[in-house]
């Protein structure tokens, strides 16, 4: 029979309350009693899958939390900084909003209106877009996309744990395979995807014309040549339409100095490692104007000919948890921004 | 082409990843500490992948190596002694640390965490969504880091009677 002070140690080990004191105690017990050990057990697994499922529970309805609170969405290896792409300070009430039907189409996206209690203050961010890849639809393959709300770009795959890559959370990723859509024969040097979204729904949650977007997204790789690969992402707020967006969107780079009222973007480009076990995260932030209409998000990785060749069959280059949020702007200047936030144990 | 065997082992890691968490988070009480070991296994359960018998309990083979990696990481502020985590390691009983964890008990966890009560269900929250420790809690809700302690006790008594309870209606209903 185990006594209430030994319960109460193995709950401060679980807890990591536990002192010199009570450690040695305990672990006095744990070699000398069996029914201590199976005590210990039965407290630990419910410890541990209690933490599993506190991730699920309320990953819904706090996902914005603060800048103490960002969790992966399920836990799985990569150990990630802790919402530091996020920022808040506007008041807002204490509330969970799940907006749908309003034009930003997908099973994880939601705008979410959060309030970090512990903190003391109160944070609102809205959350555009999650993309784990842990849904479908996989991203479609049809170079940048002529319709709203829609990844799409060069070949890809939603994958799950190969070659000693594991998603950064959940349990899929999505793997580049190649550097053009699926039957297209030209060349090239790098795979892509696009996304975009129409920032006039966005306003509408937001409550302002002038918005603030946070994206960031994490990439992984291990070239057999272990050689780093350049990765980058970029945002682009413009007033052209989707379907026109195909043949020129680089160009959008030069129209925002010429027209920073309807155009503005940031990029950020950085050479990933080929390590497995990191996940390096790639965050801008660009501010779109008012007349900017929509909002062209872009992920690439360099894809080389003599290495992924065959690059289904072997590790490649990798993306996952991408998140875009946007917040009320302060009047800004265009931002044009190269940041980079490196994941790392 | 892919292994089929390291494919076939990873997956089976994905699948019972809830033990082999709950495993490291026991045996290092610390729930970041926890997730290097949980990396640091499944680098080498992919590696020894072909070491792995399929007729044998994978669960029980991931720990193994999670110990190893337990006993290496010096990240937690706290440890066991090495002759703890063996004793411990050896003594794991398949009902609580088993391939249903995951599978069985996680959804009747979910259930019975609905049910909780609001106060026992925040702090649930701060501390295993937020990771906060009972003194950071005790300190945002202004309470004695005692009463913490004990209300976080209670809280998982009756997360724990909850899916006793289910479980056994379940049971009940299987036979009936």
């Amino acid at each position: 029979m185990i006594n209430d002070n030994m319960n109460h140690l193995i709950e401060a080990w679980l807890d990591g309350t536990i002192d010199d004191v009570g450690l040695a105690e305990l672990e006095v017990a744990i070699l000398e009693s069996i029914d201590v050990r199976h005590e210990f057990w039965r407290r630990a697994a419910l410890h541990g899958v209690l933490h599993e499922a506190a991730k699920i529970e309320f990953a819904a309805d706090e996902s914005l939390a603060g800048a103490a609170s960002r969790p992966p969405r399920k836990a799985l290896p990569i150990r990630t900084g802790r919402g530091a792409w996020l920022r808040g300070g506007i008041a807002a009430g204490m509330a969970l909003l799940v907006v749908s039907g309003c034009g930003i189409g997908s099973v994880v996206t939601s705008l979410a209106f959060a309030y970090s209690g512990l903190l003391g203050r109160v944070q609102q961010a809205i959350i555009v877009h999650e993309e784990g890849f842990e849904h479908p639809p996989a991203p479609e393959q049809r170079h940048v996309p002529d319709r709203l709300d829609v990844w799409s770009g060069d070949e890809t795959v939603v994958v799950g744990a190969e070659h000693g890559i594991m998603p950064r959370s959940g349990e899929r990723m999505l793997k580049f395979l190649s550097p053009r859509p699926q039957g297209a024969v030209y060349r090239g040097l790098a795979s892509e995807i696009w996304r975009v979204i129409d920032l006039e729904s966005v306003r509408a949650a937001a409550g302002t014309r002038e918005v603030r977007i946070d994206f960031s997204a994490c990439f992984n790789g291990c070239q057999r040549s272990g050689k780093p690969r350049q990765c980058w992402i970029s945002a682009i707020a413009t007033d052209a339409r989707p379907q026109d967006l195909g043949h020129d969107w680089e160009q959008q780079f030069e129209a925002a100095q010429r027209n920073p009222i309807a155009v503005a973007t940031a990029q950020a480009r950085e050479r990933i490692d080929s390590d497995p076990r990191t996940w390096q995260r790639f965050s801008v932030t660009v501010t779109a104007p008012e007349g900017a209409r929509y909002l062209l998000l872009h992920c690439l990785t360099e894809y080389r000919p003599d290495e992924d060749a065959d690059v289904a069959a072997h590790c490649g280059q990798y993306v996952d948890d991408i998140d875009i949020t946007v917040s009320a702007a302060a009047p800004a200047v265009v931002t044009v921004a190269d940041r980079r936030q490196e994941v790392r144990r | 082409m892919t292994n089929p065997v390291v494919a076939g082992v990873q997956q089976l890691f994905v699948r019972h990843q809830s033990a082999v968490r709950a495993f490291a988070i026991a045996l290092t009480g610390d729930f970041a500490a926890a997730e290097d070991v949980v990396q640091e296994t499944f680098l080498t359960v992919t590696a020894k992948a072909a070491d792995f018998e399929s007729e044998t309990n994978f669960v029980a083979w991931a720990c193994a190596i999670a110990r190893l990696k337990v006993l290496e990481n010096r990240r937690a502020a706290r440890r066991f002694s090495p002759a703890v985590v063996e004793s411990l390691a050896a003594s794991i009983p398949a009902e609580e640390l088993g391939p249903d964890l995951g599978q069985e008990r996680l959804p009747l966890l979910l259930e019975c965490l609905k049910r909780l009560p609001p106060r026992a269900r925040e702090l649930v929250r701060l501390r295993y969504f937020l990771e906060q420790g009972p003194g950071e809690i005790a300190a945002a809700l202004g309470r004695s880091a005692g009463g913490v302690n004990t209300a976080l006790l209670k809280a998982r008594d009756a997360l724990r009677n909850c899916m006793a309870a289910k479980l056994a209606a379940d049971g009940t209903g299987a036979t009936t």
